[in-house]
Formats: structure tokens, C-alpha cells, sequence
């Protein structure tokens, strides 16, 4: 099945060289129209429904999130694409949707149209987007949505239910505040980055912590912290400073 | 360091204000406590001996008052000048005695405005003390010649004797004030009031300075009769003595009422059986008589006089009586009944060695033997009574002279008296400048210690300011020189990029871009910073290498051997410390390599150091700088120069010792880079 595909990008260069690589590199979609701002590109969407849309944050008369607050139905995945990383990062990869950097590096590029493939069969379809939309929408950091890859597939999670993480390899083991667990399928620095604006603490080499479940913490070489599951999580040394300076503040 | 010193020298300052305090107290309570003796007790000594010992009363006079004078006790103080003045007076010393009374009256009044109030608690009622003073004062200041000022005194006496009407100015004056009173005789008649004794003594100094209106309203006053100056009423004493002395201020007026006065003193003598007064008033009567040469009169009186004293016994009044009978005598033509009184009046004179009676009994007699014409025997008795008065004369001096001696040593005594008050003075005014001294030393000393601390304090700020600007400076120095290191990439990285668009293979030219431009995320990203996590540092690292080698794949392999211990995300280092150092490997070493070099960059975790290695097996840095020419060599130690500046900023800055040795591999020809960075100082920031 052919990927309809949209390209919203105001600069006519980047919409011509992404173009080229589509037609290059990725055989199995179609491009059914480009824009260069908010409003045409509402237009193609209610009038082509495309599965994918390649869409630039930055650009004059209203951003990409603009675009996303006016579409009234989300029934496409999103591939943004941006020239510099920022706060609006942090949003696109909490929700796991694609984001491309530019300039555009056409492995990843490859790559991020072979994931909009596998999902496009799935009961999950578009549901990135969807929590991307909601998130955004939110104001309260807590009551974010974060979409966490596993083998099977993916969690969706709220940012509030999680305790505590631990490093496992590669992988990462999320402690819920249901008392259940889960292994996601991506390294602890990767949560450690995303979740830092989430009131979320790196307090030892092996482990993430939700400042908002700490129950008490003991002193010690670097002490231990007890969580509200009952977990007791060892802060190392090098890491107590940063810590009890986290919880200066409230005090 | 700088506060402990200061605090140091506070404290010394105020410890020596304390000090200073402190001696004046101890000093005080010393002097205080050196008198063994109340000053209340020695006054009280002294006046139970100063009629018999006055010398040794005025002693201890002289110690109460040291002690009082030094306790501050006014009360003690009062009552020692009273009685020295009274002592003085005693000993005929009026001036010392109004001196002594009028500093007694000074204290009873200025007493409650002193400004130690050590007694202030039983500030007593000093009208009595200052009433007999008022009486005693205005005695001596008329012995003295001062009449204005006795006056003022005597009238004050005399006011204050009337506003209060107690007993005590109707009481008698005593022994002392009587025999000074100016008579001759003690008059221990049916005694005088004070009041009237003062009254007298006011028509007296009246009397004295001619105004003699007041004087006799003064007598007036002094019997309780109308106040009318002019007439005199005869209302006379139920004293004689009062009577006596108002006919004899009278009879110096030459006012005829004396004679009323004197002769009702003498009755009332006579009928209270008081001789001496009784003799006295006929006595002023004879002088009256003679005075206004009614010597028939005066010679009775004379007779009257003589009978009288003939039974006490008084031989000087006697003589005087017998002389003045024979001049009357003479005087009324009765030569030898005159010589007869003379002669007994200069036996008399002989009898109790009175030389002035003999003198001038023998000049009565001189002038009757002249009158009778007896020039020889007159002649004789003249050269007689010359040799009398040459007598008379030396008599006197020598008297005089014993005065003298015995004035000069209560006048040493008074001098001593006087010195100790000037010591007080002295030793008050000592006190006083010691206090303002020691005020105005402190107010030096804070102000001092205000000025210490006005230098210190603006020397912190201008030393903290001074710092901020350095390190203001040194920031901005850091920034410029971590800016100069970027262009190196760029402009190599774009030419590489170049190459494969000109080779026309896009995939490896976006490939190549697509890092770059990764790696220039993170080289921008990190320009921002002092420190960034070890973790960036290892990927912009990986990211450069890798394309670096891309470019020169044929020049050189390399190993990127990173400790896992290090945990990236735990230090932080400072940002391109080390890339430059592998750039030159590659660009000045590896390159211009004939065969294939190796490249060997390593992280190591040594205890409490990370150490970086970039090893390369290139051809030097001397075969190097051989082979590059000059403009080549300038611009390569630029960049290294700056990173040894950065260095340097950042020990300073951050109070770190990262360590950075070039060495060359003579056996290779390679260079070795090794830098150590302590991990205390990367994790502190």
C-alpha cells in the first residue's frame, strides 16, 4: 500500500529537497501536495486525508503545533521536521512521533517512513499524533501522556503514574504507581533527557526517581531514598548533592 | 583573617575605654576609705575643746574637713566652717572668721544645687546655723572696718528675726558675742535678745558712719518702740546693758537723750545689783559731762564711779576714774585736789604696771605744775612721761609682735585649710578633665574604630569589585578564545562536503552534511558553556574522528578507547580541551604520514583524575614544523597557545589543576597528548 503524503515546509528549497529524496529513497509513497504555510496545508489535509505529513515547526503566520490545534480530525502521522532542537523537542518525543532534523539525514529519513508503514496496520494508527495534540494542549507537566516503546509494541503512559526507573542494559524498567512494571525498549539517559522537566531525578548510574513519590530519604555515603511503592532506590555520592538541591526547594 | 584582626583590635579598645573607667572609680573609693575617722565625730571633738585648745581644735577641723570635703558630706562640711569661724573669731582673727562663715553660708546655700548630691537625701533645714552665722558675721565683718557689709548681715539677722519670731532670737547672746560687742566690760547683766544685740549693733555702725536718723530708729527698733526715727522715745530696756550701750551710741551722737538712757541703766544696774554695768553707765555719764564740759557733773559721777569700783575692787577702772576726776579737777580750777586724784590714778597705773595711766597721769600733772608754775617739776614729769610713752611705745610692739606670731600660725593653719579646698577644687577639676578626657578618648576610639571600619569595609568592597571585574575579564578572555576554535571546523568540514557533491555521490555528501551538521549542533551548543557533561565531550568527539577519517580513510585508523567506569553523565569538563589536540594529530601529524598511522585517543578513570591520552604515530612535531613554512607555523600555535591560556583561566577560575603535557615519541616520530583533568573540580561545577 502507497503512503499519501503531504509536505508543509515554507521554504521552497527544503520542500524541493525533500521531495527529491521521497522520490529517490522512498519508492512506496506518493506525494499529493505540498505548502507552505498553516492554512493551505489544513486545506490538503481535509481534502486529501494523507497518512503521513511532513511538517515543519518553524514557520511564519502560525507554527506547526498551530496547524495540529486547527485539524479536527487526526487520522494521519506526523514526521516534523526542524533546523534546531528545542523546547519543542522535548513534546514531539515524549509522544514518540518522527522528527527529522535538518539537514535531513536520508537514513533517517528512510527510516521514519518505514515506522509510519508498520503502524499504518495497526489498532494504534495515528495515536502518537493523537497524544502529541493533547499534550500540547496541557498546560500541567504532570498530566502529560508518554508514549513508551516495548517489544510487543508500546505503553501509553501518564508522566504522573511513574515511580521510578531503572537501567537494565539497554533497556529501562518503569516502576507504575498501579504496582506494575515494565521493560521499554529504549536506554535510561534517553528517559533521563526526556523526563527532566518532569520533575524527574537521576540519582544514581542505574536510576531515574519521580521527585513526587519520595516517601523519606536516609543519610548515608550518598543515602538511600524510599519511594511510595516501597522501593528503596541508593542515591550514589556523586549524585547526593543534586539531589538534596532538588529538595531544597521545597522545603 | 582580616575580621579576626579587627575584632582583635576592637577588643583591645574597648578593654582600655573599660580600664581607663574603671581606674577613676577605684581611685575615688581609695580616698574615701584612707579616713578612719567620721567627720561628724571630729567637729564634735573640736567643739567641746576649742575654748581652751583652739589650735588643736582647728585640727581637727582641718581633718573633718579633709574627709567631709572628700565624701562629698556637706552637712560636715557646714558645720566644720561654722565653727572655725567661730573659733576665729574667738581668737580675734575676724577676717578668717567671716571667710570660714561666709564659705559655711555659701554651702548651707548653693548646698542642694551642688552637683554631687552624696546627702542629698536628708537636706536639712540650716536656719538656725545660718542665723547665728548672719549674727556672728556681721560681728566680724564690723570688727573687721566693713561696716556696709556688717550691716547687711546684721540687718538680715534682724529680718530673719522677725519674719520667725521663735526662741531663739530672743534667747541671749552668748559669752563671746558680748565680749566683742564693742564695751569694754563683759555686761552680765539681765542679758540682751540677739535681736536687740543686733539692733544695737546696726544704730552702732550708724552711729559710726554718721547716719544718725537710722541709728536711732535702729535703738527704737531694738526696744520694740515707734518707729519714728526723729523722736526718739524713752521707752527704755528692761535690759541695763541695752539701755548702757543705747545711751552710749547716743552720748556719741551727742544726743542729749543719752543722758535718760545711761541713768536709767545705772538705777536698773544698781537695783539688780550689777556693778560693772552700774559703773560702766556712769562712767559714759561722767564722759558725757565732760565731753560737753560739764565737769561739775562729771566729777560726782567720777566720785560715784569711784566708790563703786573701790568695792569690786577694779583697779584699772579705778585709775581711770581717779585721772579723769583730777583732770575735771583741773579743769574747774582745783589744782591740787587734782593733783591729789592724779597721783593716786598714776599709783594706781604703777600697781598694775598700766603704762598708759601712768603716762598720762604724769601728763596731767605735767600740765598742773605747769599752770601753777612750777616749770621745773613740770619739765621733770614732762621728760617722765616721754619716757613713758618710749615705753609705752616698745610695750606695744612688743605686744604687737606676740600678735603677729600667733596670727601667722593660725594663719598657717587657715592657709592649710584654704590649700585643701584648692585641692578639692583641684582634685574635682582633675576628675572632671579625667572624665571628659577619658568621654573625648572614646568618642576618639569609636570614631577610630568607626574610620577602621570604613577602610576595611571599602577595602572588601573594592577588592570584591576588583575581583568581579577579573573575573568579568577573564569570562569574556574565555569566550573569545573558545570562539577562535570553531572557524577550523567549518570551513573543512564544508570543503569535505564539497568534495563528495563534486564526486556527485549524495548519499555519503548528505551523510557527511548530516553529521556535520550534528557535530555543529553540538560544538554550538557547548561554546555556551564552561562545562559540559563528559558524555557531549565523548560524542562530539566520536562524531569528529569519525569524520575526519572519512576524509583521510587511506592516512590513518584509529581507536577510540573510552573507560567504562566513566560514567559520562557524572563529570563535566571543559568543552574542546582536547579536539584541537586530535586535529593536529591528524592535520600536522598523520597526514603528511608516507604509510598508514594510527590515531589512539583514550578516556581512562584514574582515581580521582580523568586522564585523556591522543596518541599518534605521525611524523612529529619537529619534522613537522621543518616541512611547514613560517605563515604555516603562526597560525598552528595560535590555537595551541590559546588553549594553554584557556587552561590557565580556568585553574584560576574554577580553583582546578588540569594538567596538559605535549611530549614528542622520538622513537615513532609520533606525539603524544596527555591530559589530566581532577574530578573533584569538574564535578563542582
Amino acid at each position: 500500500m502507497s503512503l499519501k503524503v503531504i509536505i508543509v515546509e515554507d521554504e521552497q528549497s527544503s520542500r524541493e529537497i525533500l521531495k527529491g529524496y521521497l522520490e529517490r529513497y522512498c519508492p512506496d509513497i506518493t506525494l499529493v501536495g505540498m505548502a507552505d504555510s498553516v492554512k493551505p496545508a489544513l486545506e490538503l489535509i481535509r481534502i486529501h486525508k494523507p497518512n503521513l505529513v511532513f511538517l515543519d515547526i518553524e514557520m511564519p503566520f502560525g507554527n506547526g503545533f498551530d496547524l495540529l490545534d486547527q485539524v479536527q480530525e487526526i487520522n494521519f502521522e506526523i514526521v516534523f521536521t526542524t533546523a534546531f532542537s528545542n523546547y519543542a523537542l522535548q513534546a514531539i518525543q515524549v509522544s514518540a512521533s518522527h522528527y527529522l532534523l535538518k539537514p535531513i539525514n536520508i537514513d533517517e529519513l528512510i527510516q521514519a517512513v518505514e515506522q509510519v508503514k508498520l503502524n499504518l496496520d495497526r489498532e494504534s494508527q495515528y495515536l502518537n499524533t493523537k497524544i502529541l495534540v493533547e499534550n500540547v494542549k496541557l498546560e500541567n507537566h504532570q498530566l502529560h501522556k508518554i508514549v513508551l516503546p516495548t517489544l510487543e509494541g508500546f505503553e501509553v503512559a501518564s508522566v504522573k503514574d511513574i515511580i521510578h526507573c531503572k537501567a537494565d542494559d539497554n533497556f529501562t524498567c518503569f516502576f507504575f504507581a498501579d504496582g506494575s512494571k515494565k521493560m521499554i525498549c529504549r536506554n535510561l539517559k534517553y528517559y533521563q533527557e526526556l523526563l527532566s522537566d518532569f520533575d524527574f531525578i537521576r540519582v544514581h548510574k542505574s536510576h531515574l526517581i519521580n521527585k513526587n513519590f519520595v516517601l523519606r530519604y536516609r543519610k548515608g555515603k550518598g543515602g538511600t531514598v524510599v519511594m511510595s511503592n516501597g522501593n528503596e532506590i541508593e542515591v550514589s555520592a556523586s549524585r547526593k548533592k543534586e539531589f538534596l538541591e532538588a529538595f531544597a526547594g521545597l522545603k | 583573617m582580616k575580621i579576626k584582626f579587627s575584632i582583635l583590635l576592637l577588643t583591645l579598645f574597648i578593654n582600655s575605654g573599660f580600664s581607663l573607667e574603671f581606674d577613676l572609680k577605684t581611685n575615688e573609693t581609695f580616698e574615701i576609705n584612707k579616713g578612719g575617722e567620721s567627720a561628724s565625730e571630729l567637729i564634735k571633738l573640736a567643739q567641746s575643746i576649742y575654748k581652751k585648745e583652739p589650735l588643736k581644735a582647728i585640727d581637727h577641723l582641718t581633718k573633718a574637713l579633709k574627709i567631709a570635703i572628700s565624701k562629698g558630706d556637706l552637712d560636715s562640711q557646714i558645720k566644720a566652717y561654722k565653727l572655725l569661724g567661730e573659733i576665729n573669731f574667738d581668737l580675734e582673727q575676724y577676717s578668717l572668721s567671716s571667710a570660714n562663715n561666709l564659705k559655711a553660708l555659701n554651702l548651707i546655700e548653693n548646698g542642694s544645687s551642688l552637683k554631687r548630691k552624696r546627702i542629698s537625701s536628708k537636706i536639712k533645714d540650716y536656719s538656725a546655723e545660718k542665723s547665728s552665722i548672719y549674727l556672728l558675721l556681721g560681728n566680724s565683718l564690723e570688727l573687721e572696718g566693713k561696716l556696709d557689709e556688717a550691716l547687711k548681715y546684721y540687718q538680715l539677722f534682724v529680718d530673719e528675726g522677725q519674719d520667725r519670731q521663735d526662741a531663739d532670737f530672743k534667747s541671749s547672746v552668748n559669752d563671746s558675742l558680748e565680749t566683742y560687742s564693742g564695751w569694754d566690760v563683759k555686761l552680765k547683766s539681765k542679758p540682751i535678745s540677739k535681736i536687740q544685740y543686733a539692733q544695737l549693733a546696726i544704730a552702732r555702725i550708724y552711729n559710726k558712719k554718721k547716719e544718725f536718723e537710722l541709728s536711732k530708729k535702729s535703738l527704737n527698733n531694738g526696744v520694740g518702740g515707734a518707729d519714728s526715727a526723729s523722736k526718739i522715745s524713752f521707752n527704755y530696756s528692761n535690759s541695763s546693758s541695752y539701755n548702757a550701750q543705747a545711751g552710749r551710741i547716743l552720748w556719741e551722737q551727742k544726743d542729749p537723750a543719752a543722758q535718760g538712757f545711761l541713768n536709767n541703766s545705772a538705777e536698773q544696774a544698781r537695783s539688780e545689783g550689777n556693778t560693772k554695768i552700774e559703773s560702766q553707765a556712769i562712767t559714759d555719764l561722767a564722759k558725757y559731762y565732760e565731753e560737753n564740759d560739764d565737769f561739775e557733773e562729771a566729777k560726782d559721777f567720777r566720785n560715784k564711779n569711784i566708790k563703786i569700783l573701790e568695792k569690786e575692787k577694779d583697779t584699772a577702772a579705778l585709775a581711770d576714774n581717779y585721772l579723769n576726776k583730777g583732770i575735771s579737777e583741773s579743769k574747774l580750777g582745783m589744782p591740787d585736789s587734782a593733783k591729789e586724784s592724779i597721783v593716786k590714778a598714776q599709783k594706781l597705773g604703777e600697781e598694775i604696771g598700766d603704762l598708759k595711766i601712768q603716762q598720762k597721769s604724769l601728763k596731767e600733772l605735767s600740765k598742773i605744775a605747769e599752770s601753777k608754775g612750777e616749770l621745773e617739776e613740770a619739765l621733770e614729769l614732762y621728760k617722765k612721761y616721754i619716757r613713758y610713752q618710749d615705753s609705752s611705745v616698745s610695750l606695744k610692739e612688743e605686744e604687737l609682735d606676740q600678735k603677729l606670731i600667733i596670727s601667722e600660725e593660725y594663719s598657717k593653719k587657715q592657709q592649710q585649710i584654704d590649700l585643701l579646698e584648692k585641692n578639692e577644687e583641684i582634685n574635682e577639676k582633675t576628675i572632671e578633665l579625667l572624665r571628659s578626657s577619658s568621654r573625648n578618648q572614646k568618642i576618639l576610639i569609636y570614631s577610630l574604630l568607626g574610620g577602621l571600619l570604613l577602610v576595611f569595609g571599602s577595602a572588601y568592597l573594592v577588592y570584591k569589585n576588583m575581583r568581579q571585574r577579573r573575573l568579568a575579564n577573564q569570562l569574556v578572555a574565555l569566550r573569545s578564545l573558545r570562539s577562535q576554535m570553531n572557524p577550523h571546523f567549518i570551513f573543512n568540514a564544508l570543503n569535505s562536503v564539497n568534495l563528495y557533491i563534486a564526486q556527485k555521490d549524495e548519499r555519503t555528501a548528505n551523510k557527511y552534511l548530516t553529521e556535520f551538521s550534528r557535530l555543529m549542533r553540538l560544538v554550538l551548543e557547548q561554546s555556551q558553556k564552561d562545562f559540559i557533561p563528559l558524555q557531549q565531550e565523548l560524542e562530539m568527539i566520536d562524531l569528529y574522528i569519525n569524520l575526519e577519517h572519512d576524509r583521510f580513510k587511506d592516512k590513518f585508523d584509529f581507536q577510540l578507547q573510552i573507560d567504562p567506569e566513566l560514567d559520562g553523565d557524572s563529570y563535566q569538563i571543559p568543552p574542546m580541551l582536547i579536539q584541537p589536540y586530535i586535529e593536529n594529530a591528524i592535520w600536522h601529524g598523520l597526514r603528511y604520514k608516507e604509510e598508514k598511522g594510527l590515531l589512539k585517543v583514550e578516556y581512562k578513570l584514574d582515581r580521582n583524575t580523568i586522564k585523556v591520552r591522543v596518541e599518534d604515530n605521525g611524523i612529529g612535531r619537529v619534522k613537522s614544523s621543518q616541512i611547514k613554512t613560517k605563515n604555516q607555523r603562526k597560525t598552528q600555535s595560535t590555537g595551541m597557545y590559546n588553549i594553554e591560556s584557556r587552561l590557565k583561566i580556568i585553574n584560576s577560575m574554577f580553583n582546578t589543576k588540569i594538567s596538559l603535557q605535549v611530549n614528542d615519541l622520538n622513537s615513532e616520530h609520533g606525539t603524544l597528548v596527555e591530559v589530566e583533568i581532577p574530578i573533584n573540580s569538574s564535578i563542582s561545577s
